[in-house]
């Protein structure tokens, strides 16, 4: 392997930029191997973790995807019934929080759903193309949102707005990932803190909610984080060397059908497309029944319910991201004995509110890639830093 | 060394009590490699089908790729599965294949200490046509995938029969064991495979998030729970094991749904549905029930200030919010847990399998008995069909509300069913209403009687605003006791009250499924009132 390649094997970019991206994920990797705050104790370095362009991998390498539900989980536990969390979800990207996230089209004079677009692409990817070429952005914004894109809309005095009105909302058009926490910054954190083997006691820790509020590397009430978490950390446990898999990103694994029924008898999951990415590593999908067959998604029922949400599609999707295990059963780096704390033992806390700010991205001109704060009065006060792009950057 | 799970109750119940079935009868009658129809409850004895009569009979997958296929009868789960991957090019064939793991002990770590510990380890093999869609052969049988003698059970889907035919492999023999039609009428109603499988469907007892003892998203079922020299570890079924949410949202809720809808089909006649009991005891009786929990880990509770309880356990959330729209304006109740803790301790809870004792709740908290999801399907197909209209099945589910299982005053109700009822017509089953009304002139007003026609004497425009309203009331006295130091502990008496007629069904099978106390089995079962009280049973 000489370089990573850009998420779902896409083919926006032209040589130099997939260098580039390349080497932002391979930064990446280093410093959250590396990461070990002055401020905190027991949070690294993370040296089960590596970076497959400076250590490659051996011959006993094994890919393990890991897979969670798209429908959010906090939004599920904090519901009394199905259409309430339905309507939750479809409400706003800012509780799409499972690492995708999605926009429903309606008929205008029925409102029945005619379309629902999931995406699983990171921000950072189409920071780093509006950066390397804006052009393509527009194009892209077009072929898959909206032929009525203007640069405009995207663009703010020349930097690309990740919340851009064909991007903020469930009715308007998902392009990529925008919620706080749904970013390849978190899921590259997630995964190398998830190595640190820890014992409490002279017990190790294997539980995911366990794992995750010893280790702060997420969300403990998502799907994801403490699946990712507990599924990482059982690799480290068996003393393997662990990374992300090539290409570095979130993928759509796929759509069960199972228990749909269409007006016309016809499978559900003709309606399914994968827009974006491969077939292995998909990014983008739409569900969306061709004109002409008679009906639409709002038609289709799951378990005898129309669709009326895009969320119950969800319910339905997964996610995953694949893990690369390697040098199996020889690692020996030793367990934390502890969690992560704040130095001088100041108690317990709850988030990684106070991360470093990383150091300058490879296309960044200004240097000014910082890890944003967390807003720990959000009302999922717990996860990763958000990684915030430069603006106008190019390679 | 591999793992020594016994599983007692997966011998079906073929040798309990002793005057029917194969206890009763000397095993070596069995002929290794032939096929028997043994309906406990019905037939005295085995009796050999022959080859003609299962190709002539049976029409669901394992009958057609392995029983009839004219080779030697497989006799463990691997070779099994070769059979059948044998047969996977052919129309028939089934070559998708997902395993899915589950353990009443599976977060319990092995050790040299806990080696012995019975965690009851179960595969459940699902094979399909197409990846994504339902399958029509489920297998389940212990870690032991060449053993001869440990339980191997098959349930296939039968499109013509329109049902699900059980399988049970016994001393080098294959046993029909009954189809879905059995489970639902005496003679072999709750014998055999129907004591789990009560109405004939799939049985998933920890169907929901987080999924309880199944290897899931929620929590894994982690290798360090087998012998580090346990041959398993590099066995595809247990390394390539799928997650719970997947077997439940692609294969068991829309195979129990398969069911539901075909037997309801198969019971229109003449423009009347019939065996209307069998239907509407879904909604009046606890024929069966889910298992259902906090998404809070036993342990994390030391670190946690309140975590959520299952809304279920309260009231029947599912069909009264899900299915009927009722829109009470409340929330999922939180438990202090603080006082949670103070009770583990109070009524010493802990998990045992009989020999090892694990103080504390089971892996995911405050598990509890919850209406069954397989009553939803029957009520939603009464609905769609006009048999009942929606008043009518709330007015039902709103008697006795606060117990949404094991209510014997809903119960109460079924003698009042009449046998058949007009497909599509007036919903509102008047020789029922009339019934109980002719019934309730002569009983308290208190009776479950009077309070049924309390509930349908409600004008049309308010019924759904007046049990939204109780609802948010019950729920709001709920809140106040959960958060109470005096209160609580009678909540949690009643979720192990729950839980004791839980065991006493043969659902239960395994002892860590749920925690033990010091609150005796045969202490009072206890119920709620709508005023968030706590009391025996009346």
């Amino acid at each position: 392997m000489i370089r990573f390649d850009p998420p779902g094997f896409l083919q926006d970019l032209d040589e130099a930029q997939r260098g580039a991206w390349s080497d932002w994920v391979s930064q990446q990797l280093d410093e959250v191997r590396a990461r070990d705050d002055a401020d905190f104790v027991n949070d690294g370095p993370r040296l089960q973790f590596f970076n497959p362009l400076k250590s490659a991998p051996d011959s006993d390498a094994v890919e393990r995807d890991i897979t969670w539900t798209a429908f959010p989980k906090i939004v599920r536990i904090q519901s009394v019934s199905d259409r309430q969390r339905w309507r939750s979800a479809d409400s706003s990207r800012d509780v799409q929080d499972e690492y995708c996230e999605w926009s429903v089209t309606r008929d205008p004079h029925t409102e029945k759903i005619v379309r629902v677009t999931f995406t699983s692409e990171g921000p950072e990817y189409w920071t780093f193309l509006a950066s390397a070429d804006p052009d393509k952005v527009v194009q892209l914004y077009r072929q898959h949102i909206s032929p009525e894109v203007k640069p405009e809309h995207i663009f703010q005095r020349g930097t690309y707005n990740p919340r851009n009105r064909w991007n903020n909302s469930t009715t308007n058009g998902a392009m990529h990932l925008i919620q706080r926490n749904n970013t390849l910054g978190a899921e590259i954190e997630l995964a190398a803190a998830a190595t640190i083997v820890r014992t409490i006691n002279g017990r190790t820790l294997d539980a995911e909610q366990e794992l995750i509020t010893c280790g702060q590397y997420g969300q403990p009430e998502r799907n994801s984080d403490p699946h990712i978490g507990a599924v990482v950390n059982e690799l480290a446990r068996a003393k393997h060397d662990i990374t992300l898999a090539n290409p570095v990103g979130l993928c759509i694994a796929g759509l069960s059908v199972a228990g749909w029924q269409t007006p016309d008898g016809s499978p559900a999951s003709d309606y399914w497309t994968i827009t974006r990415g491969t077939p292995e590593k998909a990014l983008r999908a739409v569900f969306e029944v061709p004109a002409g067959k008679g009906f639409t998604v709002g038609d289709i029922k799951i378990s005898g319910r129309n669709i009326e949400f895009g969320s119950q599609i969800a319910d339905f999707i997964t996610i995953k991201l694949t893990g690369l295990a390697t040098r199996l059963g020889k690692s020996n780096v030793a367990p934390f004995n502890g969690c992560v704390q704040r130095a001088g033992g100041r108690g317990r806390w709850g988030c990684l509110a106070s991360r470093k700010p990383s150091p300058r991205g490879p296309w960044s001109a200004e240097g000014d890639r910082t890890i944003r704060l967390r807003d720990a009065s959000s009302w999922r006060d717990c996860g990763h830093g958000t990684v915030e792009l430069p603006h106008g950057a190019v390679p | 060394m591999p793992h020594q799970d016994r599983f007692p109750t997966r011998q079906y119940a073929y040798a309990s009590g002793g005057r029917l079935g194969l206890a009763a009868a000397a095993p070596t009658q069995l002929a290794a490699g032939s096929v028997y129809r043994f309906l406990l409850g019905r037939d005295v004895e085995p009796f050999l089908l022959s080859p003609d009569s299962v190709k002539a009979e049976f029409h669901d997958p394992f009958a057609e790729l392995v029983l009839g296929g004219g080779e030697p009868l497989p006799v463990t789960a691997r070779s099994l599965l070769a059979a059948l991957d044998v047969r996977n090019d052919d129309a028939a064939g089934l070559p998708v294949q997902n395993s899915f793991v589950v353990a009443d002990g599976g977060q319990i770590p092995w050790s040299s200490e806990t080696a012995a510990l019975q965690r009851q380890l179960r595969f459940v093999i699902t094979r399909a046509k197409l990846p994504g869609t339902p399958a029509d052969l489920f297998i389940s049988t212990s870690a032991a995938f060449d053993s001869p003698t440990t339980f191997l059970q098959v349930i296939g889907w039968d499109p013509v029969l329109k049902a699900y035919r059980f399988y049970d492999r016994r001393d080098g023999a294959w046993i029909f064991a009954g189809s879905s039609w059995d489970a639902l009428v005496p003679p072999t109603r709750g014998k055999g495979p129907f004591d789990s499988h009560v109405n004939g469907a799939l049985n998933m007892k920890e169907l929901k998030l987080p999924w309880q003892n199944w290897h899931s998203e929620a929590a894994g079922i982690k290798v360090e729970i087998l012998d580090p020299a346990d041959p398993l570890r590099a066995e595809k079924l247990w390394t390539a094991r799928s997650p719970a949410q997947e077997f439940e949202r692609t294969f068991i809720r829309p195979g129990i749904v398969r069911w539901m809808q075909a037997r309801f089909a198969a019971c229109i006649d003449g423009g009347r549905l019939t065996r209307l009991p069998e239907f509407m005891r879904h909604l009046l009786e606890t024929t069966t029930v889910n298992l259902a929990s906090s998404v809070a880990e036993n342990g994390q509770l030391a670190t946690l200030d309140r975590f959520k309880l299952p809304l279920t356990f309260f009231f029947n959330s599912d069909a009264l919010l899900n299915t009927l729209g009722l829109e009470p304006d409340i929330a999922v109740p939180e438990v202090d847990a603080g006082l949670y803790r103070k009770c583990l301790t109070e009524f010493d809870v802990a998990v045992t399998d009989g020999n090892f004792r694990f103080p504390g709740d089971t892996h995911f908290v405050f598990v509890v008995p919850e209406p069954a999801f397989e009553d939803l399907p029957v009520l939603e197909a009464l609905l769609s069909a006009s048999v009942i209209s929606r008043k009518l099945a709330a007015c039902l589910l709103m008697v006795d509300f606060p117990n949404p299982v094991f209510s014997g005053r809903r119960a109460a109700l079924m003698k009042y069913v009449p046998a058949s009822a007009a497909f599509g017509g007036q919903s509102d089953l008047p020789e029922f209403v009339a019934a109980v009304e002719q019934a309730a002139a002569a009983l308290p007003p208190e009776s479950p009687e009077a309070e049924f026609l309390a509930n349908w004497r409600l004008p049309d425009n308010e019924w759904q605003p007046a049990f939204a309203r109780r609802i948010e009331e019950f729920m709001a006295n709920i809140g106040a006791r959960l958060n109470s130091a005096t209160a609580f502990p009678d909540i949690f008496r009643l979720a192990e009250s729950r839980r004791r007629e839980f065991r006493r069904r043969p659902l239960a099978e395994f002892r860590l499924t749920t925690p033990v106390t010091n609150i005796p089995e045969s202490a009072a079962l206890l119920e709620l009132t709508t005023d968030g009280q706590v009391r025996d049973k009346t």
